[in-house]
């Protein structure tokens, strides 16, 4: 019996360290999961998202259509619905699926325990792992450090939870889907931060990784979004762990470990086949620029390591598969490709009904957050998918062979248009490149830019461009020089086949291209309302961030000047919470002035950070390593102070899930 | 057979807490704040509204939108029955736009209430007129009842 229970504990540990790496990467993903917890808000705050949680909702209960809507906005008028067959159906299918478990689970839990204690619970349960965690943490198995952290962590927790009992109040009706599906995204977040923290601790020090985890979960907009349930953090998760796996091939492949080095491959188009779950198209960006970036620097593309890659994207894309066949009849008809219903158009997708549905961006007013024009209404198009099945039907005559055929009939009538769809986005995205205007608008300084449509917000200037919500990258100052001397040193070795350069190298190239792609795609849509960080880019945070700490000055200052790095992280996100409490009280700050002023104290946090580690990057001798930790830890500090008020302060859709946090919240001043 | 593992110990806690408050044992612990008005009214003893404050003004720190901007309300309540509510009402009829905030009472929450519309942002450049026509009312309202304590016209001034 012990020595089962023993196995059992060998074989839990294990899965945890592939899982986790080690104790710290156990510990950055509890914590990210503590703190957004924090300003986590029950309920729906972008529109879109009433239609993926009744989806949810018809999901946990057994099918993919939707019937009842506990999440109205009334039925017929939600944004991203669509049609099939005469049932109504959503969107997101990968992203609903993977929160479905949770539902089950909330619900199982909720016969014990009533909603919001359970909320309360859990948030509880996960403190106290990470306190139990950081009490063996490194060297403190000396007693003291490790028994005062045990007991005061748990004294703590202890407190909040009974305070959090003593004050609860009832949650708003049929709570329990739509925590769970912001449960999964906060999931899919701390994880992103995990993600990355592995994938830059195979290049360098674990401080240094840590850091990196850190920034990325509540130093960028990831933690903005960490418990929005939209479907950007869930892919910019699936694009990084693409780019993880990538990266752990090619170190296998190098040391000559073919066989691992084959598994990793796999496992990255998997990854990358999932996608298309989600968002197909999406989906078929990453495959491209994977299969593009290796297939170059593989050292082995045998046929059957060919095989064994093209199998695994197959199976990475056989759930998105089945479950269009099951919606549409159709495997690669996704169902943002099916007629939308009500008006409010999809966004990102060809328009199969007519031409010129989808233009370039600035929004047709409503309050969607999807984008695209509602020129394309087009339900009535000339969809060869429904027709095509009804044909079939008559058909009896052969039984296998006909309806294969015509099967890949509709598969060839939706792929030419969704091509040709894919060239257009490149082909405008290249054009917005040469708008400065425009692109300063989404990268730079937003204030009231002209080509947003700020009517569905009550003409609150709350869209932040990429700078302004990751401060952090103001670091990419120093990337052109970096990359010059990168090139120069290519050059020199010019006659190095990019399958013989580093794992690291050749890992840098997937992401750059990634990044390069992910946001080339989305150009011509942006700026747009309802984006409030550029969401459509989210997914290239992470690839940024991973970018910035492969800047030679960024990763020595945070292995050189752990102290300054982690003092000035805790001391900038003070300040930027009481210089951002204090302002919305003492000027009395509507919404919009309130985000803007962060905006504008963010620039600020950039340019000290892009001088900072642009100087040490010119001129190593003149900026000491501290300074530069400084110059991260300030913009870093600045964007959590921003994702906690707008949780606690600014952004108000629902009920804190935490009661202590309401009580502690109805004493900060409003905007 | 006590646990020497504080986390644990707090766990064990929560668990039990978990379960004791919950359907099955069904202590209850989950109050249902009062958010709804129901029957019933209170009586009002002072209200404190700097009405000549309300304004029209740009936006700041680059959030280029007119806005209307009104001072909170503080309300003293000295008697409360059943389950009324407060409301402060700002209208500006001309430019289509109305604020309000509330604050439903319970019986016996006697005491002041600051009562905050805030602000809301009217358009993207400010209004052609210098003055625009206002109302301010500040009522007790139930389903039984709907008093106004005060109502005030004013003029809103548009600051350029």
């Amino acid at each position: 019996m012990s020595r089962t229970v023993r196995r059992f504990g060998d074989r839990c540990r294990r899965f945890g360290k592939s899982v986790f790496g080690d104790r710290y990467g156990y510990v950055l993903w509890l914590g990210l999961l503590v703190t957004f917890g924090l300003y986590w808000r029950v309920g729906i705050f972008i529109t879109d998202t009433y239609t993926t949680a009744n989806t949810l909702v018809a999901v946990s209960n057994g099918q993919l259509h939707i019937t009842e809507t506990p999440y109205t906005l009334t039925l017929g008028s939600q944004p991203g619905l669509h049609e099939s067959g005469n049932r109504l159906y959503g969107r997101n299918y990968g992203q609903v699926l993977f929160a479905a478990p949770l539902v089950w689970a909330l619900q199982a839990l909720s016969v014990f325990v009533t909603p919001r204690l359970l909320v309360l619970g859990l948030w509880s349960g996960t403190a106290l792992a990470l306190v139990s965690q950081l009490g063996v943490l490194g060297q403190r198995h000396t007693d003291i450090a490790e028994r005062t952290i045990l007991w005061v962590g748990s004294a703590l927790v202890g407190t909040l939870f009974l305070i959090g009992v003593a004050t609860a109040t009832a949650l708003p009706d049929t709570p329990l889907p739509i925590a769970a599906f912001q449960i999964s995204t906060m999931l899919a977040a701390a994880t992103t931060g995990l993600v990355l923290y592995r994938l830059v601790g195979l290049w360098h020090d674990r401080s240094v990784a840590l850091a990196a985890g850190v920034a990325v979960g509540i130093g960028s907009s990831i933690g903005f979004w960490a418990s929005l349930p939209k479907r950007h953090v869930l892919v910019g998760l699936l694009i990084l762990t693409t780019v993880y796996l990538f990266a752990r091939s090619r170190v296998a492949y190098a040391n000559s470990g073919f066989r691992l080095g084959l598994g990793f491959r796999a496992g990255a188009y998997l990854t990358a086949g999932l996608v298309t779950w989600t968002h197909a198209f999406e989906g078929f960006f990453l495959v491209t620029t994977l299969a593009l970036v290796d297939l170059i620097t593989a050292r082995r593309n045998s046929l059957l390591h060919l095989a064994v890659v093209g199998l695994a994207l197959f199976i990475g894309s056989l759930p998105m598969l089945v479950t269009n066949y099951l919606i549409s009849g159709n495997p690669v008809k996704t169902p943002r490709l099916l007629p939308s219903v009500g008006g409010a158009n999809v966004e990102f997708t060809p328009d199969l009904g007519g031409d010129g549905g989808t233009t370039d961006g600035s929004g047709s007013g409503g309050t969607d957050g999807s984008g695209s024009t509602a020129g394309g209404e087009g339900s009535g198009g000339s969809d060869s998918g429904t027709s095509g099945s009804g044909g079939e039907a008559s058909d009896t005559g052969t039984p296998i062979v006909t309806p294969l055929l015509g099967l890949l009939d509709q598969m060839k009538g939706t792929v030419a248009p969704a091509m040709e769809f894919v060239t257009r986005a490149v082909s405008r995205g290249i054009n917005v490149l040469a708008t400065p205007d425009r692109m300063s608008q989404i990268f730079l300084r937003s204030g009231t830019a002209s080509g947003i449509n700020y009517a569905p917000n009550s003409y609150e200037a709350i869209e932040l461009t990429m700078l302004e919500s990751v401060p952090l990258f103001g670091a990419v100052a120093a990337l052109p020089v970096v990359l010059v001397r990168v090139v120069h040193q290519r050059i020199r070795q010019w006659s190095v086949l990019p399958s013989r350069y580093s794992p690291r190298t050749q890992t840098d190239m997937l992401v750059t291209a990634l990044a390069a792609v992910f946001t080339l795609i989305y150009l011509s849509r942006l700026p747009l309302h309802t984006q409030l960080t550029v969401r459509y880019i989210l997914p290239t945070v992470p690839l940024i961030m991973y970018g910035v700490v492969r800047i030679p000055a960024v990763h020595e200052a945070a292995r050189d000047a752990k102290r300054w790095l982690a003092g000035g992280y805790v001391t900038s996100t003070v300040g930027g919470l009481i210089l951002g409490l204090g302002v919305v009280a003492g000027l009395d700050l509507a919404l919009g002035e309130a985000v803007q002023f962060h905006a504008l104290v963010n620039l600020a946090g950039a340019a000290i950070c892009g001088g900072a580690v642009l100087g040490r990057t010119l001129a190593p001798d003149h900026v000491p390593s501290s300074a530069v930790a400084v110059g991260l830890a300030l913009p870093a500090g600045l964007t959590t102070a921003y994702l906690l008020l707008s949780g606690l302060v600014y952004f108000q859709y629902g009920p804190f899930a935490l009661d202590f946090v309401r009580v502690l919240a109805t004493h900060l001043p409003a905007v | 057979m006590v646990p020497r593992h504080p986390p644990t110990v707090v766990a064990v806690v929560i668990v039990v807490t978990l379960l004791v408050t919950g359907p099955l044992l069904g202590v209850d612990a989950v109050e249902t704040q009062p958010t709804i008005i129901g029957d019933g009214t209170a009586s009002v003893s002072s209200v404190d509204v700097a009405s000549s404050e309300i304004r029209i003004t740009d936006g700041r720190f680059g959030a280029d939108a007119a806005y209307l901007r009104v001072p909170d309300a503080s309300v003293t309540v000295d008697a409360v029955s059943g389950r009324p509510r407060l409301l402060y009402q700002v209208d500006v009829p001309a430019l289509d736009v109305s604020l309000e905030d509330e604050q439903v009472l319970s019986a016996g929450q006697t005491g002041t209430y600051r009562l905050a519309p805030g602000d809301k942002g009217l358009a993207l450049s400010l209004p052609e007129q210098d003055t625009y026509h206002g109302s301010v009312r500040i009522r007790v309202q139930s389903f039984e009842t709907d008093e106004t304590i005060v109502t005030e016209n004013v003029t809103v001034q548009v600051e350029r």
